[in-house]
């Protein structure tokens, strides 16, 4: 139960997104940098140690999100930045209320963890006419002067599993029978979708024989039944593309069941200490998946709220780069778990996003 | 107001501990926990004292208080309903769905959501009173039902404005009296504050001042005796029972409004805070029975722990703990410190 849980927290988090009541007077978002007036000159007020940061998070039950604050609180403490956190127990309406409660705080900058601008507008509002600046993590709210937006990387994530499917298959011209395991509604997911239709559209000699799929408590091994039927019908499926963990698993279960692992291939995406064991498993047919680590996305929120708070970010939205791993490379590593997953691979760690000069002059 | 609650001829005759000091606490105990919470965290954080803050402990109270009243009224007839939670959540599916799908007006999607929560409670009664289930078993039953047909109804899928379905999207908005539920204030008091006011004078009137309160009382004091005197027993439970779905169905409207979407299984997890709030009424000004102004200050009570602990960065798994400390010491307070004679 460890990054998996993030992305079910990203679907539950973004079923809405798309049709919010901020859409309507959209900005056009920039991607958030340090500026280059930043130096390593610590700003007064972090030199005081007089910055208040609240945390506003709609879910806080879970690994991931302990993860998630471990890095926000970690980062911090290293800036001397005293954080007050709101947990809403993944209740909406108590999320709402606290954010409006913390607007009422006046502190420096409100990071806001998912939920949905349905229900947080009033706190945002609030928040906007206090000229408190706002960071959001997979909230949805639209990137602009007043809230910065930052993600997971769902695209990268998305391209990189597709990469390695096309290399699998030869590269070129590649061709062959797949199943797409998709439910439109989830913003992470839809993110995803877009990448997966420019890459069918682009590899026309791929035959999309099933779309399936299916988001509940019960998930991958709903998942797995369908997964099966479909594999039954289309005995020369190469691969499931498969962008979620719990979709992962169940393709995963049912290619094993059908004894079909020397031909078919997964897909798949996040991970936690559970998927690791699916993926290094004895002839296991997941062969990789594209993840971000929740300690290090803590992290570059707390920088680049403080960066905000500075008046050292220009634009407004980040896209935390996601790693791709592979079967093989996990096997090389022997990974068991998280823990071990965080220190094999470098590339989930991202200390020089968001990072200012004076952050490391911090004392 | 507060005199009413513990000056029944029962409360009375009944002859208290001996110790003053045990008395003392039995009967103001938790209000002076709570006086003293107040201005211990007043003093130790500026913003605690504020107006401001003080409108969010009752507006974090409000939604509790509500359910809390109606599961205070089937615990009067010794009752105990489980379904509330569920009816909460099937009232939210209901006024979301209505506005959101339907694009019915505010009003109506206030209507469906109170018949919504009637028939629930109907549901309730039914399997209690007339096929003779026992109230927890009945009422564990019902929430299944009432929770999987909301969840059947909606294909498990929270409702939002904008919503996919299928080949088209959702056109209906959450109507204007929903967001002046969920944000609007009247001389700065904010909306479901005054709903949860006007609702806790209400029950207090009708379990007080009212025959039907008397009545209820009795039916839980001792529903054979209640018979006997020709009272009809069956038809005051299905009334509590129907009232309780009732006011489930007004926290449901509250709790939709303040989200602006329905939220799949959103009241499930008032149905333990509801009952906490309750029964730690039962120890306030020692009524040691389910009462109206106990169970408001039992949510009040809570929402300024949970306020307080908050701005104090006390973590949320630790908040818990707290929380089943007070109720702890709030039922010791009634079945230990209380007099013996009323059980």
């Amino acid at each position: 139960m460890k990054i998996n849980r993030s992305f079910f927290a990203t679907l539950v988090a973004s079923a809405v997104l798309l049709a919010t009541p901020h859409a309507a007077f959209a900005q056009e978002g920039v991607p958030a940098t340090i500026s280059a007036s930043a130096t390593d000159e610590v700003p007064a007020k972090f030199a005081e140690k007089n910055v208040r940061i609240a945390v506003v998070r709609q879910l806080n039950t879970g690994d991931v999100y302990q993860n998630w604050i471990a890095g926000i609180e970690s980062e911090a403490d290293r800036l001397g930045i005293k954080l007050d956190v709101y947990n809403a127990d993944g209740e909406n309406a108590k999320q709402a209320l606290f954010l409006q409660q913390a607007v009422a705080t006046k502190p420096d900058a409100i990071i806001v963890g998912w939920g949905f601008v349905d229900s947080l507008a009033p706190g945002l509002e609030a928040a906007k006419a206090a000229n408190i600046p706002v960071i959001t993590f997979d909230v949805g709210a639209q990137p602009s002067d007043d809230f910065v937006t930052i993600d997971q990387g769902d695209k990268p994530m998305m391209a990189g599993i597709l990469e390695k499917l096309k290399e699998d298959l030869g590269g070129g011209d590649i061709k062959g029978d797949v199943i797409y395991v998709y439910v439109p509604g989830y913003q992470a997911l839809d993110r995803r979708d877009t990448v997966w239709r420019e890459f069918i559209a682009e590899n026309p000699g791929l035959n999309l024989v099933a779309q399936i799929g299916v988001v509940n408590s019960n998930t991958a091994a709903q998942t797995a039944d369908q997964a099966r039927a479909a594999m039954t019908a289309n005995p020369d499926v190469v691969a499931i593309v498969a962008p979620y963990d719990e979709f992962a698993k169940g393709a995963s279960l049912a290619v094993g069941e059908l004894g079909r692992q020397s031909k078919t291939k997964v897909y798949g995406m996040d991970i936690s200490t559970a998927d690791i064991a699916v993926m290094v498993g004895e002839n296991s047919p997941w062969v990789v998946t594209a993840t971000t680590d929740m300690v290090n996305v803590g992290a570059v929120i707390l920088r680049t709220t403080a960066a905000k708070i500075a008046g050292q970010l220009e634009g407004n939205t980040l896209s935390i780069t996601p790693a791709v791993i592979t079967q093989a490379e996990l096997r090389d590593a022997k990974v068991q778990n998280v823990e071990e997953l965080r220190k094999a691979f470098s590339a989930l760690t991202t200390p020089e996003v968001s990072r200012a000069p004076w952050m490391d002059a911090v004392e | 107001m507060s005199t009413d609650i513990q000056s029944s001829p029962a409360e009375r005759a009944t002859p208290y501990s001996k110790d003053a000091i045990t008395h003392f606490i039995y009967r103001y105990g938790l209000l002076v926990v709570l006086a003293l919470m107040i201005v211990v965290f007043s003093i130790a954080h500026p913003f605690f004292g504020t107006f401001a803050n003080a409108m969010f402990i009752l507006q974090a109270s409000a939604i509790v208080a509500v359910v809390g009243l109606g599961c205070t009224i089937s615990m009067t007839v010794g009752g105990f309903d489980l379904a509330v939670g569920a009816t909460m959540s099937l009232v939210v599916m209901v006024a979301a769905g209505a506005m959101v799908i339907y694009g019915f007006s505010g009003p109506v999607a206030i209507l469906l959501g109170l018949a919504a929560g009637l028939l629930a409670g109907l549901l309730n009664a039914m399997l209690i009173v007339y096929a003779r289930i026992p109230d927890l078993v009945a009422t564990l039953a019902a929430q299944f039902l009432v929770s999987g047909t909301t969840l059947l109804a909606v294909n498990g899928q929270s409702i939002s404005e904008g919503m996919s379905l299928g080949t088209t999207s959702a056109t209906g908005t959450f109507a204007p009296i929903f967001k002046w539920l969920g944000s609007g204030y009247v001389f700065g008091v904010h909306s479901s504050v005054i709903v949860a006011g006007l609702v806790f004078l209400a029950v207090f009137a009708l379990l007080n001042l009212t025959k039907w309160g008397r009545i209820f009382y009795a039916i839980g004091g001792n529903p054979v005796a209640a018979a006997a005197v020709g009272i009809p027993v069956r038809r005051y439970r299905i009334i509590a029972y129907l009232l309780s779905g009732l006011l489930s169905a007004v926290a449901g409207l509250l709790l939709v409004a303040r989200s602006n979407r329905g939220d799949v299984s959103v009241g499930d997890a008032y149905l333990l805070q509801a009952v906490s709030a309750a029964l730690v009424g039962y120890a306030v000004l020692g009524a040691n029975r389910a009462n109206a102004f106990g169970t408001l200050i039992g949510a009040v009570f809570v929402a300024t722990l949970i306020n307080g602990l908050t701005m104090f960065n006390f973590p949320y798994y630790a908040q818990t703990f707290v929380q089943g400390l007070l109720l702890g010491v709030a039922l010791l307070m009634s079945y230990t410190l209380g007099p013996k004679s009323k059980r």
